[in-house]
């Protein structure tokens, strides 16, 4: 079609302004839907992370907060739940396994985990994926230490590397437990959960490095346990009986529930950043009118050419219109490859605060409706310097002004 | 009816005016005949471009006749008025007559792609397009082959008014209207052009509809006609 083909060439001729224009709506573009993808791929990692765990139990505080600090390992915990307490839930009837969590030591920037081989025998992320190992075994003994895949390959540890605990978390005043060095024995295979970026050991190592030489290593408390129960049924029976439970105040927690109840408070700012990001794609849009507009003036000369030559006035506006669907749909791809570039280079840093993997992907529909909407409405925008060419090109007639 | 018969431009009584304003053009009587090379004296100012405009079929009168080849174009819609003008009637301009993203090429060959009728009627020759192209610039003296796929700002200003000419021709319209087509032309330039131009026309037929305010050039035409004469508004 030979209006198709003078739009192209029309704006080839104009290449550097309609080059910042496409810039402009690719920035827009990027910006809308690296919130979208971010949003969708955080909800999937966090969802992820932990499966087939039917409840998750700490000392009493906010739920949102319990699933943080003692899934995520973001924030701390403000009490601990006894032992006792904890033997008992485990000891419950209906309770198939629990996983206890030991945490508030660190190793360099990494968090340390107290538990037991019920972990790797029941731990389970992604679609009920259990933990596996890249080398080694779980550990045995006091003195061994499992590390997560970014653990080993971020401090470049092999099995056998002895390393040290410290007490606390972060790099600075800390007292290092150089007493009780443990022994890395094995390295899980990668998850994309913040179990690549744990230091597993046992219970009993983190209780020999706070209780002194020759004291009893039975754990006197624990941050937080998982729950896995025989009938998942009883979940509810269950959580009620442990949130009302005597002579401790604990907080019984579905993690879905939870990661729900989580959303809803994030989901404000999710909504403050489309419409903000939806505003700087309108904004872009506008660059695109503004660069539509300026360069008509320029243009009534090859507007009258053409109507010389016979075209018709439907034929010029067709022309803008496509000229504007043309730099829309420039706009939309070289934002989409925008975004896909910039998620490459930010999926390392997300993983690093958070230990939770961007797909990248799972955004196709919305990107494709974005398109789609992007391409219309730059068409539509279009239709503003068409009317604007198609009235002039009535008063200007044939004369060409120059 | 007799095709040579019918006169290529009659104008009875026409007259323009802008929406609630005074008229700026009223033409009593003008008849151009087929094959006929017409100087057409205007200044700025005469009614020359309103007149240009309503038979180019971009304006339409508001009162009295404008047939071009026995059609009123009264009777058209503007649609039609467009595709009318697309299919008989080329133009030639002042200066900066092509577009200069397209090549020479594709600027000649451009009013056939808004004219079937003067596609058919290159495919009627018994030629092709690019070869038809091609033979009315060597005719115009841009024999040159590569010219054809330069772009315009690489010619001259009497090369690229060629170009137009060639543009203006291709598909054999029957009219061509040329509006101060050597304003911009030096003097040796300016013969030479205007030689090529009526050369072609007669060679084809062509009505020609030469509109200059440059008397001097009058007299290599079959007929002149001031308009100033004719307006009956504009002289005042």
């Amino acid at each position: 079609m030979i209006v198709l083909r003078l739009a192209l060439l029309s704006l080839w001729n104009r290449r550097g302004t309609v080059l910042l224009t496409v810039l402009g709506i690719a920035v827009s573009v990027a910006l809308l839907l690296g919130v979208n993808t971010v949003r969708s791929d955080l909800r999937t990692g966090f969802a992820n992370t932990i499966s087939d765990a039917d409840l998750i139990v700490g000392a009493r505080s906010g739920p949102v907060n319990l699933l943080l600090y003692s899934v995520f390992h973001l924030g701390d915990a403000t009490a601990d739940v006894s032992w006792q307490t904890y033997s008992k839930v485990a000891a419950h009837p209906q309770v198939a396994w629990t996983i206890p969590l030991a945490l508030g030591d660190s190793h360099r920037d990494f968090r340390v985990l107290g538990t037991t081989g019920e972990y790797f025998a029941h731990y389970k992320y992604g679609q009920q994926r259990p933990l596996a190992f890249a080398a080694g075994r779980a550990f045995d003994g006091v003195a061994e230490a499992v590390l997560g895949a970014e653990v080993a390959r971020a401090l470049g540890y092999q099995l056998g590397q002895a390393l040290v605990l410290s007490h606390g978390l972060g790099e600075g005043d800390i007292t290092l437990h150089e007493g009780h060095p443990v022994v890395v024995v094995g390295i899980l295979r990668r998850t994309g959960t913040p179990v690549d970026r744990t230091v597993h050991v046992s219970l009993q190592a983190i209780e020999a490095m706070h209780a002194g030489p020759g004291a009893s290593l039975e754990p006197e408390s624990i941050t937080a346990f998982v729950v896995g129960l025989r009938d998942r049924v009883a979940a509810f029976q269950i959580q009620r009986d442990i949130n009302a439970w005597r002579g401790e105040a604990l907080l019984a927690i579905m993690p879905g529930v939870t990661l729900q109840q989580l959303w809803q408070v994030v989901g404000l700012v999710e909504t403050a950043l489309y419409v903000v990001s939806g505003f700087v794609v309108f904004a872009g849009l506008l660059g695109l009118l503004t660069a539509l507009l300026t360069s008509l003036n320029e243009r009534r000369r090859e507007m009258a050419i053409l109507r010389s030559v016979g075209a018709r006035p439907a034929h010029i506006a067709v022309l803008l219109m496509s000229e504007a669907g043309l730099t829309g749909f420039g706009g939309v791809l070289l934002g989409i490859s925008l975004l896909h570039g910039g998620l490459r280079l930010a999926a390392p840093l997300l993983e690093q605060r958070f230990g939770i993997a961007l797909a990248g992907e799972g955004a196709g529909t919305v990107e494709l409706a974005l398109a789609v909407a992007v391409v219309l409405a730059s068409v539509l925008i279009g239709a503003v310097p068409a009317w604007r060419a198609y009235r002039n090109t009535l008063a200007d007639g044939l004369t060409l002004r120059v | 009816m007799n095709d040579a018969a019918i006169p290529a431009i009659r104008v009875e009584n026409l007259r323009f005016a802008w929406p609630g304003q005074s008229p700026v053009l009223d033409i009593a009587a003008l008849q151009v005949q087929r094959g006929e090379r017409l100087f057409l004296q205007g200044a700025s100012g005469s009614g020359k471009s309103t007149l240009l405009g309503l038979i180019g079929g971009v304006l339409e009168a508001s009162a009295g006749h404008l047939d071009i080849l026995g059609q009123p174009l009264q009777q058209l819609s503007r649609a039609q008025r467009d595709r009318f003008r697309a299919a008989h009637i080329g133009f030639v301009f002042q200066m900066f007559n092509l577009l200069p993203y397209l090549s020479v090429l594709d600027n000649v060959l451009l009013p056939l792609r808004f004219s079937p009728q003067r596609c058919a009627q290159v495919a009627n020759m018994g030629t092709t397009e690019p070869m038809q192209a091609q033979h009315l610039l060597a005719a115009l003296g841009l024999a040159d082959a590569s010219l054809l796929s330069r772009t315009p700002a690489q010619l001259s200003q009497g090369q690229q008014q060629r170009v137009a000419v060639a543009r203006a021709l291709i598909g054999r319209p029957p009219v061509l209207i040329a509006d101060e087509p050597t304003s911009a032309l030096d003097t040796d330039a300016r013969s030479a052009f205007l030689q090529l131009l009526l050369h072609e026309c007669s060679a084809a037929g062509t009505t020609l509809v030469f509109v200059s305010h440059d008397r001097s050039l009058a007299p290599l035409f079959d007929r002149v006609v001031s308009l100033a004469e004719i307006n009956r508004v504009a002289s005042s």
